[in-house]
């Protein structure tokens, strides 16, 4: 688990232990925040490519969760293991803190920010995209196998994600089933580093056992059926709401 | 392992595996074959809702990173106007014959060209510097998709006539076959001809993996538009030439096998002078024995409810061959297709 106290505004006002860890870093990033950083700049870059651009705080959390989530079906490495479950729903300090840091570096282009307070307490929202420059990095990352892999896989997730209606985009992350698993509480760790716990991808692997030969569906199937999946369930439970 | 709310779970998998045309499963996001996908889906839902008047000719643009980062968006956004998403059902209709979009049509943008035609549209792709990304060009009257992968200003990669393509049954394995025939191998027209010589009816060295090839094309990429047609598929008793799973035809349970044989009378080398034939029609008719009982094993190895040898003819003559007890002792259905060397034109002159 990178953090269990997520800062207020996720990076902007950094204060605590996850402030003090911060400080303590190297100024040289390491290979972890290298490859969470090529998380971030792939997962935006999927979302350029798949017209979700500029997106929200919100969206992108909620998508850095459902490509942890579903990392398994592609026999990947989730960017980020553990996440609390957090008051206003998904949320990865570090990866906020990679975002920042990649907005610092000319990266990412941040705009719309507001800062407001609402029952859950203060906040901070904003919308990034891709800036240009960020499009000679990534040729740079995709020239490793390794981060081609991620790229497809991101882009698929992204794209699954994308076709849901956008009135249910924002929410569409809450319905999925290890999320929404009731057995966790508020402020209980999720852990999908345990793959007995990840019901989300078992689910999108559930699909496969359904037909004939398993085969024939293949992990971007399995993406797809799976978000299809969580659009059906929040949108039952809205029209029963 | 969590059970599926079967309440959500109904349609869902048909979703995602019927294969009917123009609704079929989908193409990993990451290639460009996604954007073509997308947009030949966009069409033929648009010819269903009648959007257009049928004068129009439209180019389907893609912007390979997305709007946000594209240049020549950038350069020209006061002529772009917001369409909206194009990746939904419900479709709605649209001003302006070039349309500038993310692979996934989610966001897309039109603008105008001063003649609406296959020309002034390329000449304003230029313009506007998209000239060489690949494009779709779609003409609505013609029911015609054009795929051009490097751009319009390069070769089309392949041409869908929707029109035709609307009118054949996924599931009439045998009409299809007749429309492979007649467009593909049946004249030296045709896209999928395999002659060396067609004047002294000798076939490429390689007429067989050729054909396969084509038809392939043709069943994968036209028809079913999925990836549950496979080519070469391997088994412990040989390769299918061409393996249907029954999926893409709402059948799950019933897979077809397609053995495919080449029927000639001369070889490659063969010269005027020399003797007629290289191979007589015992040798022939030997060969297309040899392909039932191959595709009697696929049957068997592959569980397959149907098994069909198509045998496309290129020998000197249009005669029957006299195996139909044997592929009915066998359970394999027969075809043959013989291959004309003279152009349909020619053909309807004559």
């Amino acid at each position: 688990m990178t953090a269990t106290r997520p800062s207020v505004g996720g990076g902007s006002d950094d204060s605590g232990s996850d402030a003090e860890a911060r400080a303590r870093r190297p100024a040289t990033a390491g290979r972890s925040d290298l490859k969470a950083r090529a998380w971030v700049l792939l997962a935006l870059h999927a979302a350029s490519r798949n017209g979700l651009s500029p997106l929200s705080k919100l969206r992108f959390h909620r998508l850095v969760y459902l490509t942890n989530a579903l990392a398994p079906v592609y026999s990947l490495q989730a960017s980020d293991e553990q996440i609390v479950k957090f008051r206003r729903g998904q949320f990865y300090p570090n990866m906020q803190w990679h975002l920042d840091r990649l907005m610092a570096e000319g990266l990412v282009k941040i705009e719309g920010v507001r800062h407001f307070t609402d029952d859950d307490g203060p906040w901070m929202d904003a919308d990034y995209r891709l800036a240009r420059p960020a499009l000679s990095t990534i040729d740079a990352i995709l020239e490793l196998v390794e981060m081609r892999a991620l790229s497809e896989f991101l882009q698929e997730v992204v794209k699954a994600y994308a076709s849901q209606e956008e009135d249910i985009l924002d929410d569409l992350a809450l319905a999925d089933l290890t999320y929404a698993d009731m057995r966790r509480a508020r402020g209980a760790v999720i852990d999908f580093s345990r793959s007995a716990d990840n019901l989300s991808a078992m689910a999108a692997n559930r699909f496969a056992v359904q037909v004939r030969d398993p085969r024939m569906l293949s992990p971007s199937d399995r993406v797809h059926l799976y978000v299809e999946y969580m659009d059906r369930i929040l949108t039952g439970a809205r029209r029963r709401a | 392992m969590p059970e599926i709310d079967p309440s959500v779970d109904d349609g869902l998998q048909q979703a995602v595996f019927v294969s009917k045309i123009g609704e079929n499963p989908s193409r990993p996001a990451s290639t460009i074959s996604s954007f073509f996908q997308d947009v030949y889906r966009f069409c033929v839902r648009s010819l269903e809702a009648q959007i257009w008047t049928g004068a129009e000719t439209i180019a389907f643009v893609l912007s390979e990173e997305g709007l946000d980062v594209d240049t020549a968006f950038d350069a020209h956004s006061h002529a772009f106007t917001h369409i909206g998403r194009l990746d939904q059902e419900t479709v709605a209709g649209f001003t302006g014959s070039v349309v500038l979009a993310t692979r996934n049509l989610r966001l897309a943008y039109s603008a105008s060209a001063v003649t609406n035609d296959a020309p002034g549209i390329s000449s304003r792709l230029s313009e506007l510097g998209l000239g060489s990304r690949p494009t779709a060009l779609f003409v609505p009257g013609q029911k015609l998709l054009t795929e051009y992968h490097e751009g319009i200003e390069q070769k089309p990669r392949s041409k869908t006539d929707t029109s035709a393509i609307q009118s054949l049954d996924p599931k009439d394995l045998d009409g299809l076959l007749n429309y492979y025939h007649e467009h593909w191998t049946r004249y030296p027209s045709g896209y999928g001809t395999c002659w060396d010589s067609a004047a002294n009816r000798i076939v490429e060295r390689n007429a067989e993996r050729n054909i396969r090839n084509s038809l392939f094309i043709f069943l994968e990429k036209v028809v079913y538009r999925s990836k549950f047609v496979v080519r070469e598929y391997d088994r412990s008793n040989g390769r299918v030439d061409i393996f249907i799973f029954g999926i893409v035809m709402d059948d799950p349970d019933n897979d077809r096998v397609l053995e495919l044989k080449v029927l000639r009378s001369r070889s490659i080398g063969w010269k005027p002078g020399s003797a007629t034939r290289t191979y007589s029609d015992a040798n022939n008719r030997r060969y297309v024995l040899r392909g039932l009982n191959q595709a009697k094993r696929y049957i068997d190895s592959t569980g397959s409810k149907e098994a069909f040898l198509v045998c496309f003819d290129a020998r000197l003559t249009d005669a029957e061959i006299s195996v139909e007890a044997e592929a009915t002792a066998l359970g394999v259905s027969y075809r043959r297709f013989f291959m004309e060397t003279a152009a349909d034109d020619e053909k309807e002159v004559a």
